[in-house]
């Protein structure tokens, strides 16, 4: 027979079941235990954006140069989405709570971080050591330091290069490699027509005014954090790339999309069909002719960035991901190990390379034989060779709290109203500060 | 039920004088009646104190603090929301928010009457048709933004999209929807009037269905024409749903994020910044968090100034 509950009894168990809850929600509350889920084995736990970095960071804990130490170490891996992860990360950071031990923080979403009086990372100089020497210091540890502490470390050298269709300019009768920009433009004016060009130059991102500005031998702040982004070697920058569009006629806006203002899907596609015929840029954005212009194999070669934009210097770099340890952290040494181990041993770098083809920011990783292999893509370039002599001649990157504003207001203020509406370049750059100094 | 009734009566003290009784016994018994609904509410309450009115008292308190990054906050009283009147971006923000608002309200609410009137009209005299109709209508409502915007930038495409393949093929020159500055705004404008116009039209179709046909019959027998009738017997009787619409259709429209930052980001140079996504730059791209505060106000302020005179005219109108 069934049995009414009473209303007592009703309260009695919505009672228990709401305490029941209010103690496993404060048991969640708890934060992160210093034990692990068996054993009473330690435990650590990093956030990041890219599922790829993660299964980098899950072939190291595989490998010998982890598990010889730190086998019995459970490393929880957490995956969010890119904004969602930043945004996540501060709030933990800022609350007091809830952080994780160590995080990729990437390039252009560190500079929040280092906003205000305190910065919420552990300060890795003194981890690092001699190691420092091994570093090529503009892409590894350059983005994420500040006032001389260095709050995380990257393992992507991403060193710029001009790639181009080698077999096009052959057939012009075009000699390669160039040396200046002016033999680029005059071979871009040979191959380029209505349906063809050299170049695609993006009017909604920052990255090819940044890559030429470095490559004319200035960036956009200096030693102190301060705005420089208006001086005559970054205008040269600018205007070279509007010349390069409206004056030579040798470049197109680049099709891109609202979701994705670097590389889409059609911006990919319009390399397919042969619009495009050279692209500047690091290797992670090389890296897409392989993955999505795969029949073009063998017609790519790559070569260092030509003469003729201010200092010409023969690189530049472009993008990256360090990794940081937070304050809140109870295992910063332990944080560490797994730092190092990524980052500064030959075997973790090889599996990043191994995995994503990133070339390392640690020097005596470049004497493995697999860094030198030649691309088949890229008519048997050694990348690893060309890299690693051009890393020594990158500018250094200056970190600045007001990082992100000012490139947001450059792309805002400078590149669109420049590549789309022919603004003046000068004029446009020089606004900058005010609107960075008054915001 | 025997022995509960036997325990309940023991445990309140039968046997026992009256006076003897247990104080909060009695006091709950005599106040059980009137306490208990809130001990039902008291759950969704203290989740809401905890996750919102906490937040939203907070956010009040921060904005009147310089707080950004991690240092200490610095109490400037109203030094931001001073500064929201300087900011030309914030201006910009205020100024494509209000052109959205606007159009909603002018735009998408007419289009989405003449839709209701349409179904409900003689135009589709079947039923199936009409239910056909409601569903294709409510479909891009129900369809994540986020898919609405993946299709819509392949729509907008410069090259390869739907539109400048039309405007090719009858000879026009191909225009750069989501990547001119002039057009960004716009071209977001018809993809919230493509996704919203189908909601809106139910909200009328509702209203539409309340209205007696006896009223329509009375305006024929009386000689009104069709015209007549929507304008001096519909329409009117219409009222409050069209305020029902235009005041949600204002509060959501200052509140718009996710398509404007899916489509373009806020780009190109600002054309389709909101004061939603301007919040979510300041707050967590440049991490000034007394600003953002002092922005969401402003928005909720916005919100609730112009709501409360929509209703203040409604009800002058009334009169």
């Amino acid at each position: 027979m069934r049995r009414r509950l009473s209303r007592r009894e009703f309260l009695k168990v919505a009672g228990a079941g709401v305490a029941g809850a209010a103690l496993l929600g404060t048991a969640g509350c708890g934060g992160q235990g210093d034990e692990g889920q068996e054993g009473g084995a330690e435990s650590l736990e990093m956030w990041l954006f890219s599922e790829e970095r993660a299964e980098w960071i899950r072939q190291v804990l595989q490998s010998e140069v982890w598990t010889s130490e730190h086998g019995d170490v459970e490393v929880n891996l957490r995956v969010f989405p890119y904004e969602q992860m930043h945004d996540r990360l501060q709030t933990a950071l800022v609350s007091g709570r809830g952080a994780p031990d160590l995080a990729d923080v990437e390039i252009s979403r560190f500079s929040p971080f280092i906003r205000g009086d305190q910065v919420p990372f552990v300060p890795l100089n003194d981890r690092i050591g001699d190691e420092i020497d091994n570093v090529y210091t503009p892409a590894g540890t350059d983005p994420w330091t500040w006032e001389g502490q260095i709050y995380g470390l990257g393992n992507e050298l991403n060193t710029c290069v001009l790639a181009y269709r080698q077999d096009i300019m052959e057939d012009a009768g075009i000699q390669t490699p160039f040396e200046t920009w002016d033999q680029v433009i005059e071979a871009g004016r040979e191959i380029s027509t209505a349906d063809r060009k050299m170049f695609a130059i993006h009017d909604e991102a920052f990255g090819d005014h940044y890559m030429m500005s470095q490559s004319a031998g200035t960036t956009y702040f200096d030693e102190q954090g301060n705005y420089i982004g208006d001086n005559e070697l970054s205008i040269e920058a600018m205007q070279f790339l509007y010349d390069l569009v409206y004056e030579h006629e040798i470049a197109d806006i680049a099709p891109v999309a609202g979701d994705d203002q670097w590389y889409p899907p059609n911006y990919r596609a319009a390399f397919r069909a042969e619009r495009f015929v050279a692209v500047f840029g690091p290797p992670w954005h090389l890296a897409m002719l392989p993955l999505d212009v795969p029949d073009q194999s063998g017609l790519w070669t790559v070569q260092e960035f030509p003469q003729g934009v201010g200092e010409g210097i023969p690189t530049a770099q472009f993008g990256g991901t360090g990794q940081c340890i937070t304050v809140q952290s109870e295992k910063p040494d332990l944080a560490w190990e797994l730092i190092r181990a990524c980052n500064l041993t030959t075997e973790g770098v090889l599996e990043d390379f191994k995995l994503r083809t990133v070339y390392p920011t640690y020097s005596p990783a470049y004497e493995d034989p697999a860094l030198q292999e030649p691309s088949d893509y890229f008519a048997d370039t050694r990348f690893g060779e060309l890299y690693s002599s051009l890393a020594p001649q990158l500018v250094p990157f200056n970190q600045s709290p007001q990082w992100a504003e000012a490139t947001e207001t450059i792309i805002r203020d400078v590149i669109t109203p420049v590549m789309q509406d022919r603004a003046d370049a000068a004029e446009a750059l020089r606004q900058v500060r005010s609107a960075i100094e008054g915001g | 039920m025997y022995r509960e009734e036997t325990q309940a009566t023991q445990e309140h003290g039968a046997g026992k004088p009256p006076g003897e009784r247990r104080p909060t016994a009695g006091w709950w018994r005599r106040n059980q009646r009137a306490y208990t609904p809130y001990l039902f509410l008291l759950p969704f309450f203290s989740i809401y104190c905890v996750f919102m009115l906490y937040p939203i008292l907070d956010a009040l308190r921060l904005s009147f603090f310089e707080a950004g990054g991690f240092g200490t906050p610095e109490f400037i009283g109203l030094g931001n929301y001073r500064q929201l009147l300087e900011d030309p971006r914030y201006l910009k923000a205020l100024e494509n928010t209000t052109i959205y608002t606007l159009a909603s309200i002018f735009i998408l609410s007419p289009i989405a009457l003449i839709l209701a009137v349409t179904i409900r009209s003689f135009v589709v005299p079947w039923a199936t048709f009409k239910s056909f109709y409601r569903l294709t209508f409510f479909l891009p409502f129900i369809t994540s933004l986020v898919v609405v915007a993946l299709m819509f930038n392949v729509v907008f495409d410069p090259n390869y999209g739907l539109l400048n393949a039309f405007l090719t093929s009858i000879g026009l020159p191909q225009l750069g929807w989501l990547r001119s500055p002039d057009l960004a705004l716009p071209s977001v404008i018809m993809v919230g009037i493509w996704t919203y116009v189908g909601i809106n039209s139910l909200y009328f179709l509702a209203g539409l269905q309340n209205i007696p046909d006896e009223l329509h019959e009375a305006a024929a027998v009386d000689g009104a024409g069709r015209v007549k009738t929507f304008f001096y017997v519909t329409l009117p009787l219409l009222k409050p749903v069209i305020l029902f619409v235009v005041v949600q259709a204002t509060i959501f429209s200052y509140q718009l994020f996710e398509l404007p930052f899916l489509l373009t980001g806020g780009g190109p140079s600002d054309a389709t910044l909101t004061l939603a996504i301007y919040l979510y730059e300041t707050g967590f791209r440049q991490f000034d968090r007394g600003y953002a505060s002092a922005i969401g106000y402003s928005m909720a302020l916005i919100a609730i100034a112009i709501a409360a005179t929509q209703l203040y005219l409604y009800r002058r109108l009334e009169r």
